[in-house]
């Protein structure tokens, strides 16, 4: 009994505030429950009536995910502050995501009758070939998906264990099921308002977590002349020195290049980012998401990417032996060596939000995917059915999370970071040159996506994992530039496969 | 040359130095010990470049959103 009395008195305050934040989630799910069912168009894409804000919010927060706040802020603690590269890198690629894609995507997709990614290519391109461009894309999308899904779902329930000694299985069953629970009832419109709020939380604790190390050491001069010379060890053993404030010393440029673009390029590829475009309301909304989402992202970006070489400020020697080679620890150490039980009250609810709010948005990307871009287009349904579709196929898609999260295999986030370089490599050019070039075609597309895959899975197999003077060129940079190069020299030798003058004329009619 | 500059100088500093020296070390005895100053000696100008490249960013984007003239086609709700 003192034992429960005892743990209660620890974390009281984690849990109060993790419990409201769930039962706030579900609540938003069943608010929408009823909206939500007005047809396919509601359910996919909240009818496009949602305001720049809540957009705006939930791009940031479907972005960046506990992969950011733990994974990669823990991550400076071994490469030092120059990690932040990384992060800009992500804030310039969010730019030309709304900058680029944003607006027309929107009008095209609208006047397309697009609802998904894969549809959109098939409309766009307008051929019997096109759908199966929709098909392989979207089985790029279910597969690619699910070790995105269990890469989060790990991290939330890894977070749950460490802090509220919630076993591991209870706590992947928990955060799964209830985002399952609040985006099956609610579909977009629960998916894109949670985000928001999540956003909100989110932004809140990136600016909290960075005062914690200043806070603890006391103050601004004191820390950083702390981890301007630590004789910490580094991954090597050597002592890391000057390492932490001196650019590239602890991680080549290249290897901080090939992170920042193959993350930050999902921004224009992702279909979990790029179908947020869908749902804007109007043009004074778009303006506002397109000014307000980098802000969003950066601020939480320069808060966040180099906390784990702050926390070298906190840290006696043998803690960091051990962090350095533990670096996903690394925030969960600092909230716990800072011992408020409020603050990591609001940071466990903050990172949960980050998990979250990407699990709901890929939940629904693939049971959209799954039906309406395959299943329906081998058997055409009724929307009424193929709504409850959608919900049966995301329910069974959790499942499959779940087992797999139970027994993840070796290198998931590796296999994630492959994940992302594919998406980038293979919708991207299919997706810019739908938006911008007249003379695209659909045998352009179907050519840049495999060889977008192709290029990927060749130079991280058959070069980068082969040659260790190649070890740090990511395959995002060679596959992206060949699918790229692909697309404009194949859709310009295939002119003939061009669809129609007035379909064409239709699709570019809204021009930005 | 810079306090960092002087301090990777200093053979007695190559390893591990204690926390006592490093805060006798940093006192600047000619001006005033501020956070900028402090940043700005302590980290190279490619170490600080994201932290107020990602704040420059946003702001030229800011200014070129404002800019530009943005129309979304709001009868096409499904």
């Amino acid at each position: 009994m003192t034992d429960w009395i005892d743990y209660f008195q620890g974390t009281w305050a984690v849990w109060l505030l993790t419990i409201l934040y769930l039962i706030f989630c579900l609540g938003i799910g069943w608010w929408f429950k009823m909206r939500a069912s007005g047809g396919v168009g509601a359910y996919y894409v909240a009818k496009r009536e949602i305001p720049g804000w809540v957009v705006s919010l939930a791009f940031f927060s479907t972005f960046a995910s506990t992969n950011t706040y733990i994974g990669q802020a823990g991550k400076a603690f071994q490469y030092g502050l120059s990690w932040a590269w990384v992060g800009l890198f992500w804030a310039i690629f969010c730019v030309i995501s709304w900058l680029l894609l944003g607006p027309k995507m929107r009008n095209q997709t609208a006047v397309l009758g697009s609802l998904t990614i894969p549809d959109y290519f098939h409309f766009r391109y307008q051929s019997e070939l096109s759908r199966s461009i929709r098909i392989l894309s979207a089985v790029v999308i279910i597969f690619a998906t699910l070790w995105y899904m269990v890469g989060i779902a790990k991290g939330c329930a890894h977070v749950l264990a460490s802090v509220l000694d919630v076993p591991y299985a209870w706590g992947a069953l928990a955060i799964i099921f209830i985002t399952c629970t609040y985006t099956i009832w609610g579909g977009m419109y629960s998916v894109l308002w949670t985000d928001a709020i999540q956003g909100i939380m989110m932004f809140a604790v990136a600016i909290i977590m960075v005062m914690l190390p200043f806070i603890y050491v006391g103050g601004v001069d004191e820390l950083m002349a702390n981890i301007s010379m630590v004789s910490h060890p580094s991954k090597d053993g050597q002592p890391i020195g000057d390492g932490l404030v001196t650019f590239g010393q602890l991680v080549p440029f290249l290897y901080i290049l090939g992170i920042g673009l193959a993350v930050g390029m999902k921004q224009i590829s992702e279909p979990r980012c790029l179908i947020r475009f869908y749902s804007i309301d109007n043009a004074k909304s778009m303006k506002f998401a397109m000014t307000w989402t980098p802000i969003f992202l950066g601020v939480s970006l320069v808060c966040v990417m180099g906390l784990g070489a702050l926390v070298h400020g906190m840290t006696t020697e043998e803690e960091a032996a051990y962090l350095i080679n533990h670096t996903d620890e690394v925030v969960g150490f600092m909230l716990a060596k800072f011992d408020s039980p409020l603050i990591s009250g609001l940071c466990v609810a903050g990172l949960f939000a980050a998990g979250m709010s990407s699990l709901a948005s890929v939940t629904l990307i693939v049971g959209t995917a799954f039906v309406r871009d395959i299943w329906h287009v081998w058997r055409p349904m009724e929307e009424g059915r193929m709504i409850a579709s959608t919900k049966w196929v995301m329910f069974l898609y959790c499942g499959l999370v779940y087992v797999c999260t139970l027994f993840p295999p070796a290198g998931i986030v590796e296999l994630t970071a492959f994940a992302g370089a594919v998406f980038a490599a293979s919708f991207f050019p299919a997706i810019f040159g739908g938006l911008y070039l007249r003379w695209g075609t659909d045998l352009g597309a179907i050519s840049s996506m495999l060889c977008g895959m192709l290029g990927a899975v060749i130079w991280r197999f058959g070069f980068r994992l082969q040659f260790d003077s190649l070890k740090d060129i990511h395959e995002v940079i060679p596959a992206f530039c060949f699918s790229l190069v692909v697309y404009l020299l194949v859709s310009w030798f295939s002119q003939q496969r061009r669809p129609a003058d007035a379909h064409l004329q239709q699709v570019f009619e809204h021009q930005v | 040359m810079t306090h960092r500059d002087s301090l990777k100088n200093d053979p007695g500093t190559d390893k591990a130095i204690d926390h006592a020296d490093k805060e006798a070390f940093f006192v600047f005895p000619t001006s005033p010990y501020t956070f900028t100053s402090l940043i700005s000696t302590i980290m190279d100008f490619l170490t600080t470049f994201p932290y107020w490249g990602i704040l420059l960013i946003v702001l030229a984007n800011a200014l070129i959103v404002a800019r530009m003239d943005i129309r979304i086609n709001e009868q096409e709700h499904d």
